[in-house]
């Protein structure tokens, strides 16, 4: 058999169409055959994430090996300190995942070190509001009135300030925040729909890696 | 060529000044622990009020989606809420899709001693494993495989964090899909929320409750007002809310000093940058 066939996009986009097409029916109808092969497809999918975990690892190690043997200025060290420590640690977990070097790696560094770097982002963003968050007209007036709200009701001392800040805020986010998360959540989902629609007619083929106009 | 007024100077205030505010005045509450009250919001009575209507028939699932980088925001809420379960009877079930979600059980067990392990002495109250919860570990595969976990759970729980075959473990025998379940906590930093409501909520009607970051708390609202989610809490303020409702002050609480403090400091530095913006505009050399 000519393997060039079996790569053809007309195939991908066959099967991506009946996936997809089955697993929508799926959604809305309960009929058992298209419920048992929707199940089937779900089950293959959560194999194909545990594949993408390891897909992921190699296509990192392979960005990282280029830099290494290219000798990246700059770079191919940090991209050696990678594999370094990814052996050291893989070595320890499969030594012992509740004792030793694994066990003190993820409490004393990688712990630490998760928790610094979300820290970090709130002196960058303390920063950036006393800089940028500024009343220039009527819009960004309210939305400054707005966010110092609902920041006084995020914390407890709003409430010593004033004791109607919480109602205050609660409405803010119940009521005045719902609608403009709504119009994105449905103007998300409805790309989305689209998206799936292109899919089907076969009109989107960049999922497979093939550019209109362009070298695939 | 004049000196720049203080409001020009202060507008433009080296950011390492500010950084420096922030820390030392941060430093502050945890010498003096300022200790304000805590108002509780709806959305965290909410689910206050539907878990105390479970009992040890129920089951709940617990889905870590938060990092570690997280836990200042969320572990307090899901130690709260796990501690509220636990005096209800409530059967538990964690899991996550987070990877280092192995952390992330640890610090929770660490902070609700009546979970055991299965080597553990189980006294009085104790929760023992595989009869009254059980931690399945990490899971792969994004929406599909939340959509899967509810359509039939054993077809992607085979067994648990420490290869115990699913039908080996008793609580797991109790429950098949989303139906048998009737809450699921979920500790967010991105879209998995989401996923529960779409799969779970929508399609079994299992009640969902967020307790992820302040972030996401308004990304969920929306699925709350529609009456999809049973409640969610509002990052550290929500883990102080709920500590305060089961009548067990921690961490959430110890936390609010300071979000109190980097939240009035910032308020204070926008209306000050905003007061040099009005002293300077339209003036040469003015910031803006």
């Amino acid at each position: 058999m000519d393997m060039s066939v079996a790569r053809r996009p007309e195939i991908f986009i066959f099967i991506t169409g009946v996936v997809m097409g089955l697993t929508l029916f799926g959604y809305f109808f309960d009929i058992s055959e298209v419920q048992n092969a929707v199940q089937t497809f779900q089950t293959w999918a959560t194999g194909i994430g545990w594949f993408a975990l390891a897909l992921g690892f190699l296509t990192a190690a392979r960005v990282h090996l280029n830099h290494i043997r290219r000798r990246t200025p700059g770079r191919w060290y940090f991209s050696a300190w990678l594999f370094i420590l990814t052996f050291i640690v893989t070595v320890a977990g499969l030594i012992s995942q509740s004792t030793g070097f694994y066990k003190w790696s993820f409490t004393w560094v990688y712990t630490p070190l998760g928790a610094t770097l979300y820290a970090t982002t709130g002196f960058y963003i303390f920063s950036a509001a006393y800089r940028a968050f500024r009343a220039r007209n009527l819009e960004s007036s309210i939305l400054l009135i707005a966010g110092i709200l609902v920041m006084l009701g995020n914390c407890t001392v709003g409430e010593v300030i004033w004791n109607q800040i919480p109602a205050i805020n609660e409405w803010l986010q119940l009521n005045g925040e719902t609608p403009a998360m709504r119009a994105l959540l449905f103007t998300a989902a409805f790309g989305l729909i689209l998206f799936g629609i292109r899919v089907l007619m076969g009109a989107e083929k960049r999922f497979l890696g093939v550019v209109e106009g362009g070298g695939g | 060529m004049g000196e720049k007024s203080i409001w020009v100077k202060l507008g433009e205030l080296d950011r390492r000044v500010l950084y420096w505010t922030l820390f030392i005045l941060l430093a502050v509450p945890f010498l003096y622990p300022l200790g304000l009250p805590v108002s509780i919001s709806e959305t965290t009575l909410t689910l206050y009020n539907y878990i105390e209507t479970l009992g040890p028939d129920d089951v709940a699932v617990v889905g870590i989606q938060a990092g570690v980088s997280a836990w200042p925001e969320v572990l307090p809420g899901l130690v709260a809420v796990t501690k509220h379960l636990v005096s209800r009877g409530v059967k538990i079930i964690f899991w996550g899709f987070y990877t280092d979600v192995d952390m992330t059980m640890n610090a929770i067990k660490a902070r609700v001693p009546q979970l055991k392990w299965a080597n553990e002495q189980v006294g009085s109250g104790d929760y023992k494993y595989g009869v009254d919860w059980v931690y399945i570990g990490l899971l792969a595969g994004g929406e599909a495989a939340v959509a899967q976990l509810a359509d039939d759970l054993h077809s992607v729980i085979k067994a648990d964090k420490f290869g115990t075959p699913a039908d080996q473990i008793p609580l797991l025998q109790k429950v098949h899909n989303a139906a048998d379940i009737a809450l699921v906590v979920t500790s967010d930093t991105g879209d998995y929320g989401d996923y529960y409501i779409r799969q779970w909520a929508v399609r079994y009607k299992t009640k969902v409750a967020e307790v992820g970051i302040a972030m996401n708390y308004s990304t969920f609202i929306p699925y709350y007002n529609a009456g999809l989610a049973v409640g969610a809490l509002k990052g550290v303020r929500g883990g102080a809310e709920y500590e305060r409702l089961i009548g067990s002050l921690g961490e959430g609480t110890q936390r609010m000093d300071a979000l109190n403090v980097s939240h009035l400091l910032t308020i204070f530095a926008v209306l000050l940058a905003n007061i040099c913006y009005f002293m300077t505009r339209g003036k040469k050399g003015g910031g803006g």
